[in-house]
């Protein structure tokens, strides 16, 4: 039989019309040709002679000129043959404008893949600059990489950072041979009394070469200096960005104006720049940390140390030279430094010590993501390439340049790629807005917080590979597309020539997608179990409407102890007596508040305790009744009472933890202890563990003593009461006044929030992880999709005849989802496997959870199948309706 | 049976829209079978060809006159079928108009009755 669409197709070849037009005029006019001829057999012409005649009237230079003057206005999208280089350019804007009018045409899918590419980068690159920032680059001090800080060591006692005693900095200071200079820090509060509100503020007694040391010069008059050292010319402070602004209203003539720090006169010689705090981020000011040359005292440990080694000087070096100094001082003051040697670590890697443990797995969930967004991203534009290639063979065959095709692809993609980029930086930029309002108090704690921006090699890395996949998978299909036989696609029913490869590659997609579901799932499952348990573990206190304040009893006024007693008495007193105060108690520490105390422990009963065997303890000095107003409880003996003053017997109570670690197996009421503070007392109760800094770590051995036998400067006022209301805290307050007006109150805080912010880190990583692991879920869930109902266009044909034949919906419905779910059963087996290994990398960040907890992995089996399910049954529904003559038609 | 070519192109051009037009009027038709409808009822006087008859289809179409759609019948290739809409109804009564007017004014002169 002739072929009479291909004299046709030959004819309208110079029209350039557009392909799909092109098809429908083949098919309509072929058909008429066919039916002349069959009308000319039927009227007795032989074969030949019925095709020469219908030849003869098909005029095709008539048609074609009538043809194109109907139909030119199609012809813009395709070019024919080989273009003039000259129009190379003029078809870049053409190309763009052909890319935004298929972005419109397919509105859905692009809004698809640009969403997905936007959470991709914006969610990937808030998370990464967050953790690149905590983990890395904590600091902004000039001489930040050559930085170390350096801790005395007990091997013997696992002690490995331990702080440094002024003996031992001096003589290191003095014979060491390559650092350029050693640093002591000495952080201390301070009261500022500027006009008539005293306010205590956090500060540090530092070497005069610490600025020098860091690098950071001030941003006005100047830092300290060797000749500081001098007598008389001590009393000098650098102040903090923060304070000059709050305090000193950012007075440009700040500089030698005069100051009162605990009552005395001190002048401001300096101001430093916005963001510079250490060792702490919300130190306020810095004073000299002058030596008494005759101060060798090696017992107390209380300077932190950094060092700034010579250029060229390694780590190995450094720690080689001061064992060195360290390993004579063992042998010239054996009572103070046996077993006592060097530790050298890096600024930076020691400030970052925490956040580190959560790094790695952290990245690999970032990188999770992001490979989902791209296999998502990937997924979408393949199975839509394999829908549109027909459109681009045709193109091809009907001899637009391969160039100017893939010309076109490419600019569609490009703009994908460059609105999904654009999302991306306007979430990551609200991202990190939402994470800088993490509270103060917690993140105070956090080296860098307050820097915290987006992170420019971030953004660009996670641009950088969802902009290639973007374009490469738009590119695909033309440079697939340009390999195939032509003329076999040009047939009505061709079959569809990315056909198989692309659907086993966007199967595997699925596949991998589904995978780093799981894995991210099982992280964040495992965090957020972990945080679950922490929440609801006994952490030795009731912080249920308790109120922390600290108070400063400075000055001349609280020299003696007497007064620092009748103070304690007479708060007490009155507090007590304010409604709705249950219980009231004094202490040098809070758990969880942020304040340290340590003794050693010099002795148990009779048995003297040798240097190297001095273990230090949490020391607190309580009130009778902190232990009510806190909710430690008391598990053996007594608590303090009003008959253990000055002039008694001292009286100490031991925790849980102490009475296991130093008297296993022995009655601990009655024991006596010394500490090293020359004191000997006897236990006379035992009580409940409490967490002091960790909320991990509730083996803290502890002493407590009675205050009334040891009343010191720094306390904290502890009160329970029913309710907690600003009017009441204004109340205890107004009491404090009515006490000494002059005493400064700080710190005002619910012992509720000190856990929060303890918690705070915690839940930013469980959050991180949720978020990323939640997005990664709707993601796979929007793969899933798309190639399920992909494959359903597919079969519509396959299924109609199904229906055709008998098969019930039911059947249809199995058909479908069950392809699907077999792509989730092996992704998810793969991910199991990749969530067993990499949660591994968790185990450092988790409390009381495995981190292979079956319980996670089921619950997250599940949360993935019903997913899974859903996104199978959506184009299932559609599949089970299919009529099935509407289907069979169906090509 | 002489088909004087001139006769053929001029009826075409001025009267062609007119007969496909009203051929679709009743019930939407094929191409084919409009072509061969017009050679048939015109004792094949008028004859259109692929060449002519596509294009004044395609023209009509795109003037809103006329709307083509693809249907399926069982057993048989599709087809593309034409059928008059409401603005090709307006022009038809128009053009029958005017061609009556003109044979009564030929008959008038020349004495041609067409009916």
């Amino acid at each position: 039989m002739h072929d009479w669409k291909n004299e046709i197709r030959e004819a309208l070849s110079q029209l350039a019309l557009r392909p799909l037009r092109e098809v429908e005029i083949v098919e309509e006019l072929g058909q008429h040709l066919e039916d002349r001829y069959e009308d000319l057999l039927l009227e007795g012409y032989t074969e030949d002679e019925a095709v020469k005649k219908t030849l003869s009237e098909f005029r095709q230079s008539e048609m074609i000129r009538d043809l194109r003057e109907l139909e030119r206005r199609h012809l813009e999208p395709v070019e024919l043959g080989q273009e003039p280089r000259s129009s190379q350019t003029a078809g870049l804007w053409e190309d763009l404008r052909y890319a935004f009018r298929m972005l419109l045409s397919q509105f859905g899918v692009s809004l698809i893949v640009i969403i997905t590419m936007g959470l991709g980068i914006g969610v990937n690159t808030t998370i990464f600059s967050t953790l690149e920032l905590l983990a890395f680059r904590p600091f902004d001090f000039p001489n930040q990489d050559r930085l170390v800080r350096i801790f005395e060591r007990q091997p013997d006692t696992s002690v490995a950072r331990g702080s440094v005693a002024p003996g031992n900095f001096a003589d290191w200071r003095e014979q060491n041979q390559t650092f350029e200079d050693l640093v002591a820090i000495k952080s201390s509060n301070f009261d500022l009394t500027n006009g008539s509100q005293p306010e205590t503020l956090p500060g540090n007694f530092v070497s005069t070469g610490f600025f020098n040391t860091l690098g950071t010069p001030p941003a006005l008059g100047r830092t300290f200096s060797a000749e500081d050292n001098e007598p008389g010319r001590s009393q000098i402070v650098v102040l903090s960005d923060g304070l000059w602004r709050t305090r000193f209203g950012a007075d440009p003539q700040i500089i030698g104006r005069l100051v009162k720090l605990n009552e005395e006169t001190y002048t401001v010689v300096g101001v430093m720049p916005k963001h510079f705090g250490y060792p702490v981020d919300d130190s306020q000011l810095w004073v000299p940390l002058v030596p008494d040359p005759n101060d060798r005292s090696r017992r107390e440990h209380n300077l932190r140390v950094l060092g700034l080694p010579r250029k060229g000087i390694s780590l190995t070096q450094a720690t080689e030279d001061l064992n060195r100094i360290a390993i004579r001082l063992q042998s010239e003051f054996p009572d103070t430094n046996r077993g006592r040697d060097v530790r050298v670590v890096p600024l930076v890697e020691d400030a970052t010590r925490v956040v580190r443990v959560a790094v790695p797995f952290m990245f690999i969930s970032v990188l999770l993501v992001l490979l989902v967004a791209c296999a998502n991203v990937a997924n979408i534009l393949l199975v839509r390439a394999a829908a549109g290639q027909r459109d681009i063979v045709i193109r091809l065959a009907l001899g637009a340049s391969r160039a100017r095709v893939m010309r076109q692809l490419f600019a569609h993609s490009l703009l994908l790629s460059i609105l999904g980029g654009g999302l991306g930086l306007v979430l990551a930029y609200f991202g990190i807005k939402a994470l800088q309002t993490m509270p103060q108090d917690f993140s105070m704690f956090i080296p860098g917080w307050s820097k915290m921006g987006i992170d420019q090699t971030a953004l660009g890395f996670n641009l950088g590979i969802s902009v290639l996949t973007g374009i490469l998978c738009g590119l695909l299909p033309a440079l697939i597309g340009t390999r195939v036989e032509i003329n076999q696609l040009l047939k009505d029913d061709g079959p569809s020539v990315l056909g198989k490869g692309s659907s086993r590659a966007t199967r595997w997609l699925v596949i991998s997608e589904v995978a780093f579901s799981v894995v991210l799932l099982a992280g964040a499952g495992t965090m957020f179990r972990s945080f679950q348990t922490l929440l609801h573990t006994d952490f030795g206190i009731d912080a249920t409407n308790v109120m922390t304040m600290q108070l400063s009893l400075s000055g001349e006024r609280y020299q003696a102890a007497q007064s620092r007693n009748n103070f304690a008495d007479a708060l007490i007193g009155k507090v007590s007596a304010l409604p709705g105060i249950t219980d009231v108690g004094l202490a040098t520490t809070v758990p969880l508040g942020y304040v340290y105390n340590r003794r050693q422990v010099t002795s148990i009963g009779s048995t003297l305790l040798a240097d190297e065997r001095r273990l230090s303890v949490t020391f607190r000095i309580v009130t009778p009744r902190y232990l009510e107003a806190i909710g430690t409880p008391l598990r053996k003996g007594r608590a303090f009472s009003e008959q253990d003053r000055e002039g008694t017997p001292r009286v100490a109570l031991v925790n849980e933890a102490f009475s296991k670690q130093f008297l296993p197996g022995k009655q601990v009421i009655g024991e006596n202890i010394s500490l090293n503070n020359g004191e000997r007392y006897e236990i006379v109760g035992l009580l409940a563990n409490v967490i002091n800094e960790d909320l991990e770590d509730r083996a803290d051995a502890e002493v407590y003593v009675a205050y009334a036998q040891e009343p010191v400067r720094n306390i904290f006022l502890v009160t329970r009461s029913d309710y907690i209301s600003d009017a009441l805290v204004q109340s205890i307050r107004g009491e404090i006044g009515a006490v000494d007006s002059a005493v400064p109150v700080f710190k005002v805080k619910p012992l509720q929030q000190y856990v929060e912010e303890r918690l705070s880190a915690k839940k930013m990583a469980a959050y991180c992880l949720g978020v990323g692991a939640l997005i990664a879920l709707m993601l796979a869930a929007v793969g899933i999709y798309s190639v399920v109902a992909y494959s359903v266009t597919q079969r519509t044909h396959e299924i109609g005849l199904r229906i055709a034949l008998g098969a019930s919906r039911r059947d249809i419905l199995r058909l479908v989802v069950g392809a699907g779910l077999r792509l989730v059963l092996i992704g998810g087996a793969i991910g199991l496997v990749g969530a067993l290994v990499s949660t591994q990398l968790l185990s450092g960040l988790l409390f009381g959870v495995s981190a292979r907890d079956p319980l996670t992995l089921a619950g997250i089996i599940s949360i993935l199948a019903a997913v899974a399910l859903f996104a199978c049954y959506l184009p299932a529904r559609r599949a089970m309706k299919l009529d099935p003559l509407n289907a069979l038609r169906y090509q | 049976m002489k088909t004087p070519s001139i006769l053929d192109r001029e009826v075409k051009r001025g009267s062609a829209e007119m007969l496909i037009l009203a051929l679709v009027e009743d019930r939407p038709r094929h191409g084919y079978e409009i072509a061969k409808l017009i050679e048939q009822r015109s004792g094949g006087v008028l004859q259109f060809h692929v060449a002519s008859l596509y294009p004044l289809l395609y023209r009509l179409e795109k003037r809103g006159l006329i709307l083509g759609h693809w249907v399926e019948r069982p057993s048989q290739r599709r087809r593309r079928f034409y059928k008059l809409t409401n603005a090709g109804q307006e022009i038809l009564k128009e053009h029958r108009l005017t061609w009556k007017e003109f044979f009564a004014a030929l008959d008038r002169v020349a004495g041609i009755n067409p009916a």
